[in-house]
Order: structure tokens, then sequence, then C-alpha cells
């Protein structure tokens, strides 16, 4: 691996993303939304400051869960399915595709986390200011999931950019995953265990949670915000099913690992056979 | 180990007012005499001063005396059975320090056994004790202002309760605060006892409760515990100005009613629990003025309670409003015209009486697969299920329960006892904001945005 | 230090590059003369590795492409047909980017800017470009590694008579300095004027290899270039 030209690579398409006017709408309306929610999650007069932080911190997390797969499915694609002139130019430097391939991920991945903490800083100061520092790692961690969310994004749209290849079809191909994992699978899995009886139905439900990484990230950060209390007696059954919290939370955060490599890994084997 | 060695200063005084000639003892440490010898010695009627110090247990006191700590002296037990056992009528202990109980549950082993009638216990500092204080079929007994602390270290089970009321009328507790122990507040076939201003955290439950009758809660503060209160199997209880609030537990819940039948609740707060309140076979209840905010489910009930009513109620910001398991409840949800406040309501109010116009619908559909299977609630915060809730209100084709408040209010119920509520204390302990160093902690957001901005610019600018 | 043989590309059932072989040698200037969709750039593509062929295979200097993609494309250096840059990038800055790709000292960036002339350009983006100086751009890219063997792909496409002129002088000064090149045209004047030799692509074939004299001879007996074509395709021309 020729570490020093994929940070050359990152670092060229970070450039190229920062400087491009989407990004810093992206930064803007993002900063916007999560400082507003902040706002007036933690201002209005409540009963509990832990619970106004729990109930600020899922605000800003429901808007994650709709708006960063969106934004990493399409920035993504965007640079993923780039103009031929340009690609053409980079796949023919001597480099292996998967360190180009790498470079660019690893740059629009730091494209977005740099927009999104920006806004994330900014939410979490209201929430320090209002709360003190008791949540601050507990919000640290959701930010990271976060991230780690946007990250599980960005791989599979290196996969899809690679089946589709065109860039029409690959924008295609994100929304439609961008509508299955956010909603239609969630709508299935629930269906699904509305059929189901008994211990199938929550055998089913609980391993459904893997099958999506919004769901792993939604409910990952649940648990660090809340413990597993808010999913009520649920919790206790997901706990038991998963074998503790802190087993719980490995598993989530090691599938959202796979779901980051794997893509990745099977894009790479996709390409070896592409042309560019 | 110290051995209270307990010195005599006798000294008469003539009681003016009673026909009784009454003594009064001065009782200093490091005598030859143990505090028990003084006790036996003394006359039904006597008071003993008693002085700072570390004075040996176990006392029994069988005789109508007084027993008055100055300066908070120390009660030590021989670490069996309870340290003070009062088997007499009116008797006081007040003023103490009292340690050091024996480990059997099944022995009542306590700070102080009661087993008399028309006692009081005041203003004393228990720890180290499996029970608290014990009422074993005692009446008319008063016990203010006590400070009750269990045995951390023990596993809930292990421990006994804080204030355990067996068998036992007509008992009033004002003042308490209790914490570490089994449950706050263990209430067993006692009817006409009277609870107020009492506090109760860290427990399994802040009250537990059953078979009592008639009944009355005033003021008091169940936070922090597994759960808050569990009330079962009783009737005719009156509940005002209670808080119930941080109850959090994979099942807890701020309030537990099994069995209950015509309670009248009445400006309480239930707030920040995983369940506000939960019902079971209780009926004919009445909810009216209370809060009941930020829990994750406000109330769950089992389809076999029936006819609760539930007016002027401030439902705010719960996760769930009702969550239902079986099919209806029969609810009233208003009472002559006037429903609860609900933070969810999209409503409207035309005429402008104060009453939306159109019912609130209180499940949504989400809450409804939740009634049917309670792990459906892992989609929590899940974009689908928010989805499928604004699907089912435009397009009601999933036909859910009909629970609705026809005449919600559309501002939250005005509380003029609301300022009394607030002023207790309902901020967990748990997990109050440490604000001390809050200020080093604005310099983070600055620094980091500063770092964040720097690095933007950087990359941004052009290279030359 | 060139070497295809028998390479074969399909797209499905579309034949694009049908059993073509051919070889270059160090420091010769080689042109791909042929029509749209004769197969150049796909031959082209896979000299590089863009382009995976279905079978046959491309030597470079011995190595295998297919086999040592990395390494062979340390010998090249290749400008896709109308090339594209960032356009929130300065020409100075796209220069510097493929300096460290390429593991260059980054005075060659500048060295190369200058000596393509850029003057005022260097740090003005790209997005202000106009074609012709996206071009200039590319050329400088790909002079900048210094790099054996030069591969473009239709570079006086979309280029004003200027721009030829320009592109002219880059070949030939490249030439001077022994670099092996191929490119490709469809015009045939290009290739008369810079190639040494030229190999004439119809319908996904090579249909010949030949020295620029006899491709002028046999050109003089067609009237256009499209008889040309047809001529090395072997058909006749009677239709007229």
């Amino acid at each position: 691996m020729d570490y020093k030209a994929i940070y050359y690579i990152a670092r060229q398409e970070l450039v190229i993303n920062i400087r491009n006017k989407w990004t810093i709408i992206f930064a803007v309306v993002f900063g916007t939304l999560v400082t507003a929610i902040s706002y007036f999650g933690m201002m209005t007069e409540g009963f509990s400051g832990m619970q106004n932080f729990t109930r600020t911190s899922a605000s800003l997390l429901n808007l994650v869960l709709y708006i960063v797969p969106l934004v990493a499915l399409t920035m993504g694609t965007l640079s993923f399915t780039g103009d031929k002139g340009s690609t053409e130019l980079l796949f023919s430097q001597p480099l292996h595709r998967s360190e180009v391939v790498l470079g660019k991920l690893i740059g629009v991945f730091f494209s977005i986390a740099l927009s999104t903490l920006i806004g994330f800083t900014l939410a979490g100061s209201i929430v320090i200011a209002a709360n003190g520092i008791d949540g601050f790692t507990r919000y640290a961690s959701f930010v990271m999931l976060s991230l780690a969310l946007s990250l599980v994004f960005l791989s599979i749209a290196v996969l899809t950019s690679a089946l589709s290849q065109r860039k029409a079809k690959a924008f295609g191909f994100a929304l439609f995953l961008w509508f299955f994992f956010v909603l239609f699978y969630d709508l299935l899995a629930l269906g699904g265990t509305l059929l189901l009886k008994g211990k199938a139905a929550n055998t089913f439900l609980f391993l459904s949670l893997f099958g999506n990484p919004v769901d792993m990230v939604r409910v990952a950060t649940l648990i660090i915000l809340d413990n597993v209390t808010i999913f009520g007696a649920a919790g206790a059954a997901m706990l038991r099913f998963l074998g503790g919290q802190t087993a719980s939370l490995l598993l989530l955060v090691g599938g959202l690992f796979a779901w980051t490599t794997i893509p990745l890994l099977l894009s790479n084997i996709l390409m070896r056979r592409q042309d560019i | 180990m110290v051995m209270g060695r307990v010195s005599l200063l006798l000294s008469f005084c003539m009681l003016l007012h009673t026909v009784a000639l009454a003594n009064t003892y001065h009782v200093r440490s490091g005598n030859v005499e143990t505090l028990q010898t003084v006790i036996d010695r003394a006359q039904p009627g006597d008071t003993l001063l008693i002085y700072h110090g570390v004075y040996e247990g176990n006392l029994h006191l069988n005789k109508r005396i007084t027993l008055t700590g100055i300066q908070m002296p120390l009660i030590q037990g021989d670490g069996s059975g309870s340290v003070i056992t009062i088997s007499a009528d009116s008797c006081t202990v007040s003023g103490f320090r009292i340690d050091r109980s024996g480990s059997r549950l099944v022995e009542e082993n306590a700070g102080i056994l009661i087993k008399s009638n028309s006692n009081v216990i005041k203003e004393n500092e228990l720890t180290d004790i499996l029970f608290g204080v014990y009422l074993f079929h005692a009446e008319n007994n008063f016990v203010q202002g006590n400070r009750i602390t269990g045995r951390r270290q023990l596993e809930f089970g292990e421990r006994g309760s804080g204030i355990h009321i067996w068998n036992s009328q007509r008992n009033r507790f004002l003042d308490n605060v209790i914490a570490d122990v089994r449950d706050g507040f263990y209430i067993q076939n006692a009817h006409h006892t009277w609870i107020e201003n009492n506090e109760s955290f860290n427990t399994r439950y802040g009250l537990h409760y059953m078979y009592a009758d008639s009944n009355t809660f005033l003021s008091n503060r169940f936070y922090d515990n597994v759960a808050g209160a569990a009330i079962m199997y009783s009737r005719g209880i009156r509940m005002r100005h209670n808080v119930f609030s941080h109850n959090r537990g994979f099942s807890s819940f701020g309030i537990l009613f099994q069995d209950c039948h015509g309670l009248v609740a009445d400006s309480n707060v239930i707030a920040d629990n995983v369940v506000g309140m939960f019902f079971e076979a209780s009926t004919n209840n009445m909810f009216r003025h209370n809060i009941v905010a930020q829990n994750d489910i406000a109330l769950q009930m089992f389809q076999n309670s029936t006819n609760n009513t539930f007016t002027e109620n401030n439902f705010i910001a719960n996760l769930n409003p009702l969550a239902i398991v079986g099919k209806r409840t029969e609810s009233r949800w208003s009472v002559d015209g006037r429903g609860n406040y609900w933070s969810s309501y999209e409503g409207y109010d035309l005429d402008g009486n104060g009453i939306g116009d159109i019912p609130m619908k209180i499940q949504n559909v989400f809450q409804y697969l939740e009634g049917q299977n309670a792990n459906v609630r892992v989609y929590l915060y899940s974009p689908a299920s928010q989805a499928l809730a604004v699907a089912a209100k435009a397009f009601p084709i999933i036909n859910i329960n009909e629970e609705a408040d026809v005449r919600p209010l559309m501002r939250p119920f005005e509380l003029t006892a609301l300022p009394a509520v607030r002023a207790m204390k309902i901020n967990s302990r748990n997990t109050s904001a440490s604000s001390g160093n809050r200020h080093a902690w604005v310099a983070f957001p600055v620094v980091s945005l500063a770092v964040l901005g720097i690095l933007y610019r950087k990359l941004s600018r052009r290279a030359t | 230090m060139i070497q295809v043989e028998h390479l074969i590309k399909k797209y499905g059932k579309f034949t694009a590059v049908n059993d073509i072989s051919f070889s270059v040698k160090e420091g010769e200037v080689f042109a791909f003369l042929g029509p749209n969709g004769s197969g150049k750039t796909t031959t082209l593509k896979s000299i590089v590795g863009l382009n995976i062929p279905t079978s046959g295979r491309i030597l470079i200097n011995n190595l295998d492409v297919q086999r040592y993609a990395k390494e062979t494309r340390q010998f090249t250096s290749y400008l896709p047909q109308r090339v594209v840059f960032p356009e929130n990038q300065t020409a100075r800055e796209v220069m510097r980017f493929y300096c460290r790709l390429r593991k260059l000292p980054l005075a060659r960036a500048d060295e190369a800017l200058e000596r393509a002339r850029f003057n005022g350009f260097s740090d003005k983006l790209v997005g202000e470009f106009s074609g012709g100086m996206v071009q200039r751009l590319g050329l400088a890219v790909i002079s900048l590694p210094d790099a054996p063997i030069l591969l473009l792909d239709e570079p006086t496409a979309n280029l004003d008579p200027q721009g030829v002129k320009r592109f002219r002088e880059f070949i030939l000064n490249q030439k001077e300095n022994g670099k092996t090149i191929i490119f490709s045209t469809h015009l045939l004047h290009e290739a008369e004027q810079l190639a040494d030799r030229v190999g004439i692509f119809v319908g996904g074939k090579m249909a010949a290899e030949e020295s620029i004299e006899t491709l002028q001879r046999t050109y003089l007996a067609s009237r256009t270039i499209e008889d040309m074509y047809l001529h090395y395709v072997g058909e006749s021309t009677d239709e007229d």
C-alpha cells in the first residue's frame, strides 16, 4: 500500500469537496438544523436536565439518521462516478486501483466529517452550556457513531458506483438504497415481526437490526445516550439475546465495521475486473 | 470496641402540672454502668437525657420512658437483633445516631423495632441497619425527621425496608429521608396511615404497599429508585403533591397500581420514569391535575384496568402517551367537558374555548404495535416508526383502538399547587449536572470551532 | 518497448478490438489512425491498464500490463480524450498533486508550468479555463513525470489551430528527448506530420501497420481518407 499516495488523493478529494458549494450548503443547513434542535430541546422548561439531554440528543439522532446516509450516498456517488476525463487520468497513475479508491473514500469521509462536526460542535456547546459536562462522553460517542454511519454509506456508495458505473444509474441506485435502509427495511422488519409468533418473532426482530446499519447506529446511540432502559422491557430482552450491554455495543460497532469493510472488499473484487 | 460506660447523675425534679412524680436522669458515657441498666432502674414516665458519646446497645424499652439524645450520641448495636426494641406504649426516642443491627431478615432486625403503641421516634440517624424503623403490630406511632441509610453493599434482596409497617394502624410518618434500603416504605395491612413529606431514593421500591386502605400520601418524593411506588390490593388511597421521578430501569415505573380501587391522585408529578404509571386490574381510580412528563411511556394499562378517570392532567413530552396491553381500557379521558393537556396534540381550537375541536387520538400506530409485541420498541426513534405514524394519520387504514380524549385541553392546566411541587427537589441526585468546571468546558466548543475553522481555511485557500 | 499480442476486447456481444497485434520500438512515434469507434481508444486504455482485455496480452518493457499494472504504469504517462480537471483547483494545485502522486519534487510543477508558458494562468481556477487551456494543462501534467512512454488519446480534438500547433511542438520536443509516443487521431495529415509509423484501425482491427512513406503512397492512390480506409479493409471502391 502506498500510504503517501492515499494521503495525497484523500487530501485532494477533501479540498475539492470543501470548495464545492454543495458541501458548504450542506454544512450550513446541517449546522442550522442541529443548532436549532438542540437550542429548543435544551431551553424548554423540563423536569429533568438529563432527560432534556437524552431527548435532545435523540432528536439530533433522528435528523442524523435521515440526512447522513443521504449525504454520504450522494457525495460518495458524485465522487466515485466522476468525469471520465479526470478518473482516467487519476487511475492511469502508477497506483493500485484500491489505493485510489481508498484515498478518495477517506477524502470524502473527511469532508463530510468536517462539515458535520461544525454543526455537532455548535449543538454540543449548547447542550454542555445547559446540562453541564455530564453527557459529554455520551454526546461524543453519538457524534462518533454518526461519523461511522457516514463511512458505512460511503462504502456502500463505492459499491453501487462500481456496480452501476454510470452516474445516472448509480444515483438512482443510491437513492433507492437510501429509501430502502432509512424507511423500507424497518417497515419490512416491523411487518415481519407481526407475522411471526413468540420466540421466532423476537429472534427475527433482534437479528433484523443487524441487517441495517441505520438501525445499528440508532440502537447503539440510544444505548449510549440513555442505557438500554429507553427500550423498556424490549431492552432487557435484547440484552439477554445479545449477551449484555457491553456485548451488544461491541456487536453493533463490529457490525458497523463489517458494513464498512464488506462493501469495500466486494467493490475491490468487482473493480479489479472492470474497465475504468 | 467501645464499651458504653455510663455515668449517672441523678437529679430530681418535680413536674408541677402532673400528678405523677417523674425523674430526669443525665447520662454521660464513660462510667461503669451500661445504658440498659439505667433504663432498667428508671421508673415509667422518667426521662433520660443522654449526652454525646458512644453507648452500647441493644436496648429494650419495656416501660414508658423518654430517651433524648443531646448532640447526637451513638447507640451501637451488638450486631444481632434490633438496636432498640420498644415493647411499652408511649416511649420517645429522639436525637440519636443508631447503628449496627443484626442481619436476619426473618427476625425483623431493625434500628428501631416497635411492638407497642403511641410512641414517638424523632430526628434520629440510622445507619448500617437491616430495617430502619419496623412497626410490628403497632398503632398510633409518630415517626418524624429520621434519616435512614441502609447497607448499600448488599443486593436489594438482602436488604430490609427503610420503614416497615406491618399489621399496624393509624401511624404517622413525616419528614423522613430514606436511602439505600430495599423498599423505602413497606406497608402491609396498615390502614389510615399518614405519610407526609418523606423522601426515598436509591431503593428498589420507594414505596411498596399492599392490603392497606384509606391511607394518605402528601408531598413525598420518590426518585432514583428502581421503581417509584408499587401500590397493590388497596382501596381508598389519597395522594397529593407527591413526586415520582427518575425511576429508570428495564421495567421501572413511577407508580404501579395493581388491584387498586377508588384511589384519588391529585397534583402529583410523575416525571422521567421508564413507565410513568402502570395499571393492572385497577379500577375506578381518579387522576386529576397531575403532571405526567418526559416518561418513556406515560401510561401503561392492561385492559383489565377499567373505568379509570383522567381529567385536567398535563401529559407533556412523553415518548409514548399510552401503551395498552390488550384491546381497550374503557378509561374516561374527560369529565364535564374537560379532558387533559397532551403536548403531542396537533388539533386546533377554532371556537377559542380552550378545548381542542377534534379528539386527541392517544395512541399512534407504532405505539399500538408496541402493545402487540413489546419488543417492537427496539424500533423506537426509527424513521420508519415515525413515517408509519404519519401515514396512518393521513390514511387511517389500520384500525387501531379508539382510545381518545374528546375534550383535549389546548393549554396545560394551571396548577395552583404547582409552585409547591416545583419547590421540591425533583432533580436526580445521580445525574445532577456538575456545574463546577462548566466554564472550563465552554473552552471546548470555542477551541474545536477554531480548529475546524483554521482547517477549513487552510484547505480552501489556493496554493501558490 | 511495447508489445501488443492478439488483443481482443469485447463488450457483451460487441467486439471493440478484434485480435490486434503490433509493437512499438523505443523512441518511436506511433499513430493510431482511424475513424471513431474503430478501437483506438480501447487499445490505448488497455495499454495503460484502464481496460481489462478479454484476451491477449500487452507487454511494456517485457512486463505484462495485467499482472504488473502498477509497475508498468511507472513507464507510461497517459492523456485521456477530453481531459477534465477539478474546476475549483488552480493549475498549480493540479500540477502539484500529480507531482506528489509521482513522488517528484514540487519544483518540477512550477518548472513545467513555466515551460508550458502558463504565466498568469498558473494560479487561476481550472473552471475559468478555455478548452484549449485545459488541454495545455493536460499536456503539462503528462510531461511532468518524465515517463519514457507517452500515450495520448485524440489530443488535437477540440483544439484551435494555435493549440494544434502547440501540440505539434510538444510532440516533436518529446521525441527529441527520446520518448516513445503513441497517439490516436482521425486526421491523416497529423499522423503524416508527426508519426514514424501508423497503425490503421478499421472496425476494431488494425488493418495495416505501415511506415509513413508507404501510407503516403497509398493515400495518393485513393482520393479520400475514407477510400483509403476501405482500401485497407480490402473492399472495392466502385460504388461512385
